[in-house]
């Protein structure tokens, strides 16, 4: 819990201390591949492979369905 | 005349740098605003639907084998509001561990889930079996085509000496569904709604969730809460036995149970700079209701590892869990570097730390390669046991399900993907999966296939 609130906190920091991003400098961020919902696909099926092989899930997003495999 | 020629180059010199730094000026500006307009563009959408299909091939050596088919339909609309749907089948069979410790001395022989009903139907025990429940399809469920029915109805599976106890009489089907909608009330902010839908023969979820994002810092730094809840309904074969009871008595307590979940997550995703992205997430759950394993059992053993019963396991009614998440996506030239961290925690007294690493390489416009490595691990939780002796059976919680003891993951893998000129594209991806544990129920490997087409029109 620590650590989260630390991290949040340096998040920010970093956030405010470096220059932002201009628009027009965003052109690879534009990339579909560069965005974290990419291969959506792929993440949900591994997160029902290891929900359904490891005691630990989620974390990354909300909204996955239920699966009676564990 | 020699003195001003050196004069003329180093104004011609000075000259050409500044008409360079002028064209170069221009090339920016004309590049920015290209830029900007794409990036505009891509938020002000134009409609279109991005279809991807794919199916994974799950196949564990001599135990569990899945198949799973799934169509994803994303909508982009004018006004930048988005719909994704989902729908997904998948197909399970093969063997899993039952919980039993593994006996080098002597063969074991376990009743297995339809024989509990089957013992239930013919009233022995004087249990209520409700005739109504409409569970006509789980009679082909469970295969019985190399298992044991004695006179009394009663199913059962034998394991050789040494070998790991494996129920092999599972099958399993799941049809799922989920939508989510995310639309734009301003400029910034996006909130979004979505539910799911699951259902198996032993086990339905239905879940709903809704969060808001906010972009601020010039849309460098997006906020992101959701909030979720999930209803589940467990309605095992045999009904739910009675938790600390032998498997061989066939106690049945309920015919299904109820688990109730609510997730909450909290997300910064920060622009660091016009090639670097980072993610961090805390995320807490807390579900209550039934957490046990109904086809799960725990061996009593005497001191010198002889068999002496087996009973069901059982364990909390509730489970608090809570998780950071870091993620990080970095362009180097073409190639994308995508890592993530996950630490979680829950009253189990369960830590499980997981590094997944991937690397794109776009080889050329079309073709790209992407290895990828994960390594998990996890401790124990607080009621894991390998067995216990009969002194122990008065301890509450009870499991020796070797997904909830000490246990090491690996994933090695590689995906290829083509694409088309056209705008489609191939995928397949090929994993290699092992765990390791501290026994050798834990010890699993496992291949994993996936083939997938995405297209958009």
């Amino acid at each position: 819990m620590r650590l989260t609130l630390v991290f949040t906190l340096l998040l920010f920091l970093v956030g405010c201390e470096l220059s932002p991003v201009k628009p027009w400098q965003k052109e690879h961020l534009a990339m579909e591949e560069m965005t974290f919902e990419h291969d959506a696909t792929d993440v949900s099926f591994d997160d029902h492979i290891y929900f359904s092989k490891e005691a630990s899930s989620g974390g990354r997003s909300i909204g996955g369905g239920g699966c009676g495999c564990n | 005349m020699q003195l001003k020629k050196p004069i003329n180059q180093e104004a011609k010199i000075s000259f050409d740098k500044k008409l360079q730094k002028i064209v170069t000026h221009q090339h920016l500006l004309v590049a920015a605003v290209g830029t900007l307009l794409s990036v505009e563009s891509t938020q002000a959408q134009e409609a279109k639907w991005d279809i991807d299909a794919a199916v994974l091939h799950y196949s564990e050596t001599d135990r569990v084998t899945a198949t799973e088919p799934v169509i994803s339909a994303k909508r982009l609309f004018e006004d930048g509001s988005k719909l994704s749907l989902k729908f997904s089948f998948d197909t399970l069979t093969g063997a899993s561990h039952n919980g039993a410790a593994i006996l080098e001395g002597e063969a074991q022989t376990f009743t297995s889930a339809s024989g509990r009903r089957s013992q239930d139907i013919t009233g022995d025990e004087g249990y209520n079996y409700n005739s109504n429940d409409n569970d006509d399809e789980e009679d082909d469920d469970y295969s019985d085509d190399d298992n044991d029915e004695s006179q009394s109805g009663q199913k059962s599976y034998q394991t050789k000496p040494g070998e790991v106890p494996l129920d092999d009489t599972f099958r399993d089907q799941r049809i799922a569904f989920s939508a989510q909608y995310q639309w734009p009330l301003t400029r910034l902010i996006r909130p979004n709604l979505g539910f799911s839908f699951s259902r198996e023969y032993d086990f339905t979820s239905l879940s709903g969730n809704a969060g808001i994002s906010f972009d601020l810092n010039d849309r460098n730094t997006t906020l992101s809460f959701q909030g979720g809840f999930e209803h589940n309904n467990i309605n095992p074969v045999g009904g739910i036995p009675l938790a600390g009871s032998s498997m061989y008595q066939a106690s049945k307590s309920v015919e299904d149970a109820t688990r109730q979940q609510y997730d909450a997550l909290f997300s910064i995703t920060q622009i660091l700079s016009p090639t670097t992205l980072i993610q961090a997430n805390y995320s807490y759950s807390y579900s209550s209701g039934y957490h046990t394993d109904p086809y799960k059992i725990v061996s009593i053993l005497d001191n010198d590892r002889t068999f002496i019963d087996a009973i069901f396991e059982n364990r909390p009614n509730s489970r608090a869990k809570q998780s950071i998440y870091f993620g990080v996506k970095k362009l180097f030239n073409k190639n994308i570097f995508n890592a993530s961290y996950r630490f979680l925690n829950d009253d189990w007294d369960i830590n499980s730390h997981t590094l997944d690493l991937r690397y794109r390489f776009n080889a050329t416009g079309s073709w790209y390669i992407e290895p990828h490595i994960r390594h998990y691990q996890q401790s124990q939780s607080s009621f894991y046991v390998e067995s216990i002796n009969s002194a122990e059976t008065a301890l509450t919680y009870l499991t020796a399900d070797y997904r909830l003891g000490n246990l090491q993951a690996l994933t090695t893998g590689l995906k290829i993907g083509y694409k088309k000129p056209d705008g489609g594209e191939y995928g397949i991806r090929v994993e290699k999966y092992s765990q390791h544990g501290d026994t050798r129920a834990a010890e699993v490997d496992a291949i994993i296939l996936q083939l997938q087409y995405k297209v958009s029109f």
